[in-house]
């Protein structure tokens, strides 16, 4: 799950890493008034979960309260990539000598948490690592001892900071670290991370993504922050976070007309190829994930179906974990509360997939039990609607 | 000898009286797996399918020799059920539970490692030597003995190409999913190495999907190492960037972890690269 910046901003503040003095605002007045009693140049940032910001308008600068009334109404009034912006932030415009980069993440290879960290910061990690990955260092961390204050003091130096700086960016860089273990987190990330013409290091901007495997850890955290996030309540955006709420384990809505829905990543992603290598195109990417059952199912055919795009769906079943008889049953239910015009091609294979037979026939589906067959049906049927 | 299971592994099953661990048990007993013993905190004493039922893997392990624990304990409890099987030095560890956080996972790792005790998974479906012996959840009549090694992220994927080998004729020596990630226990690096020395493994199927960079390394591996034959296919060709497609790990960010990349890196080290399931019996028989 990703967080805003203004809620990473508010979990570092906590932690004790120093950011920028500001406030949240959804309109043009709130935003004069938190400008007004910041006094001085201030900063305005779209609150939107897409990259990317600064290059499309996202983030602008004022030196008094009538310019940042104008700009926030500027992006107030904006799209970052199909997403409305509702709310900016508003914050103190500070005074940068350097821009620095950090972030914790995980290692994949090493299987161990990582730590990144370059006096180049403010623009795109990768790009860094492309241009001078000398400049960058990455230091793999014991999981069960945590970053220690030496090693942190360590990577200051190992990036060009004298003893001085080096003592108080270590100490920044040990609080990221606990944040990613106290909070769970994918990646935490400061870029950049500025030096100010005062000679202190203050986060100007916070990335937080967090471990949605450990949600179960942080239940009032979530539940805090999820009442600050405006819930959709139409298009993709609703469709996905329905399935979210149905814990349904990926909802991806794409731009074509075939509904999939999968009980398996891999087998969800190769029905997606054949369908696009059979001429058709499909309309989701929609995976049940692990211990799935008929009420899983039943959820997934109200979402892929209410998306008007869906001219034909393609259930695409092969169990091992999964239990055909339920899905059969989840299907099943769907057809008779919805009685759905919308054409239903099923292949169904597996574990307990006699009885799952059994139940699509009485509901007059003659299921497929090779994958190629259904595919090529779903696909004839979207070119005919 | 197949890799990693074979008709004389002996198998602890935690979770054995949920309704998931129950049902697939009986499935694995009827294909022949030897289950020995099986673990639920509070139902110690009780037997399920004729098999004994233990508080503790400290307590089933003074009773019965075991080779393998299977997990099927999900959620919250899934690490502890790990590190409990982990700690009780059994040589093979298989979780199915995709929940695991990442955190608490990479200290079952770590802890592993010290003890050299193999982890198979999470979010995995176990690992079968078809006619042998089944440690997992897979559908057992697409599968049938043979001497191609196949190894998947996805077990859904290895139970829709070994459909289409066992329709063709085509047997396995053992089919091995290491899960979805994105922190993998047993990786396919690991995998080929044993089908490489496995004398029962003419050829291996890899079947990878986007996200990481797991293939490129198994890549230099085929491309240095190995002398079997290696068919590969990559799901997620038209997965759109940014997007988790299902597993964990799936996701192409950034422009990174392409199949695009993956396939050219297996190709280059000289796999022959499939581009459906049914595509594979014809690679498979064109190199064995």
């Amino acid at each position: 799950m990703r967080m805003f910046e203004f809620q990473a901003k508010r979990v570092f503040r906590e932690e004790g890493i120093p950011v920028p003095k500001g406030e949240l605002a959804t309109n043009a007045v709130e935003v004069e008034q938190i400008a007004r009693e910041l006094g001085g140049p201030v900063a305005l940032k779209a609150q939107v979960l897409v990259g990317g910001r600064g290059l499309t308008g996202g983030v602008k600068f004022a030196d008094n309260v009538e310019e940042a009334r104008m700009a926030a109404e500027r992006i107030l009034s904006s799209k970052m990539k199909g997403e409305n912006v509702r709310r900016v932030l508003v914050e103190e415009k500070m005074e940068i000598k350097n821009e620095l980069y950090v972030g914790v993440t995980i290692d994949q290879e090493a299987r161990a948490p990582i730590v990144v960290a370059t006096s180049e910061g403010g623009v795109e990690i990768e790009l860094v690592s492309e241009k001078s990955p000398e400049k960058i260092v990455k230091r793999k961390i014991d999981v069960f001892k945590g970053l220690s204050e030496h090693e942190a003091r360590s990577i200051a130096k190992n990036i060009g900071l004298d003893h001085r700086k080096a003592l108080s960016f270590s100490s920044v860089l040990r609080n990221l670290y606990g944040i990613f273990e106290k909070y769970d987190a994918e990646l935490v990330e400061i870029n950049p991370l500025a030096l100010t013409v005062n000679d202190k290091f203050v986060a100007v901007d916070a990335k937080l993504n967090l471990d949605d495997r450990a949600a179960f850890r942080h239940k009032d955290l979530i539940c805090c922050l999820g009442e600050e996030s405006i819930k959709p309540t139409e298009g993709p955006n609703f469709r996905e976070y329905l399935a979210k709420e149905a814990d349904i384990s990926s909802y991806v809505e794409l731009d074509g007309n075939i509904g999939i829905i999968s009980d398996g990543a891999g087998t969800g992603m190769l029905a997606l190829d054949l369908v696009e290598q059979y001429g058709g195109r499909p309309a989701d990417f929609c995976e049940l994930g692990g211990f799935m059952d008929a009420d899983m199912m039943r959820s997934a055919l109200n979402i892929v179906s209410s998306n008007p795009n869906v001219k034909v769906i393609l259930i695409t079943l092969i169990g091992g974990l999964t239990r055909m008889d339920e899905m059969a049953e989840g299907i099943a239910k769907f057809i008779e509360e919805k009685k759905t015009t919308i054409p239903i091609v099923v292949r169904l294979t597996g574990t307990s997939e006699e009885e799952g037979r059994r139940i699509l026939k009485n509901t007059g589906i003659n299921s497929f039990d090779d994958m190629y067959d259904s595919i090529g049906k779903a696909v004839k049927l979207a070119g005919e609607n | 000898m197949a890799i990693l299971v074979d008709k004389d592994t002996r198998v602890l099953v935690q979770g054995i009286t949920g309704q998931v661990g129950s049902f697939q048990t009986k499935i694995m007993l009827n294909y022949g797996t030897k289950i020995v013993a099986g673990v639920t905190p509070g139902k110690g004493g009780l037997y399920v399918h004729e098999i004994p039922v233990y508080d503790l893997i400290e307590e089933a392990v003074d009773e019965h020799d075991v080779d393998v624990a299977l997990s099927f304990v999900p959620g919250r409890y899934a690490a502890d059920a790990a590190f409990e099987a982990v700690e009780a030095h059994v040589d093979l560890v298989v979780i199915l539970a995709a929940e695991i956080p990442n955190i608490d996972f990479m200290k079952v790792i770590r802890v592993a490692d010290e003890q050299r005790v193999l982890v198979l998974g999470p979010d995995t479906p176990g690992a079968i030597s078809p006619g042998k012996s089944k440690v997992g959840v897979h559908p057992n009549r697409m599968f049938t003995e043979g001497n191609i090694g196949v190894l998947s992220k996805s077990g859904a994927l290895a139970y829709e190409t070994c459909k289409v080998l066992t329709e063709h004729g085509i047997g396995q020596s053992t089919v091995v999913g290491i899960g979805g990630g994105p922190i993998w226990g047993l990786t396919q690096t690991d995998i080929l190495e044993m089908f490489e020395k496995d004398e029962e493994t003419a050829a291996v199927v890899l079947l990878g999907e986007i996200g990481g960079t797991m293939e490129e390394t198994a890549a230099e591996y085929i491309g240095k190492k190995m002398t079997k034959p290696v068919v590969a296919l990559i799901v997620g060709r038209s997965a759109p960037e940014g997007k988790r497609m299902g597993h964990a790990g799936a996701i192409i960010k950034r422009g990174k972890g392409t199949a695009a990349d993956k396939i050219k890196a297996l190709k280059d080290a000289g796999a022959l690269i499939a581009k459906s399931p049914k595509e594979i019996p014809q690679l498979i028989s064109s190199v064995v």
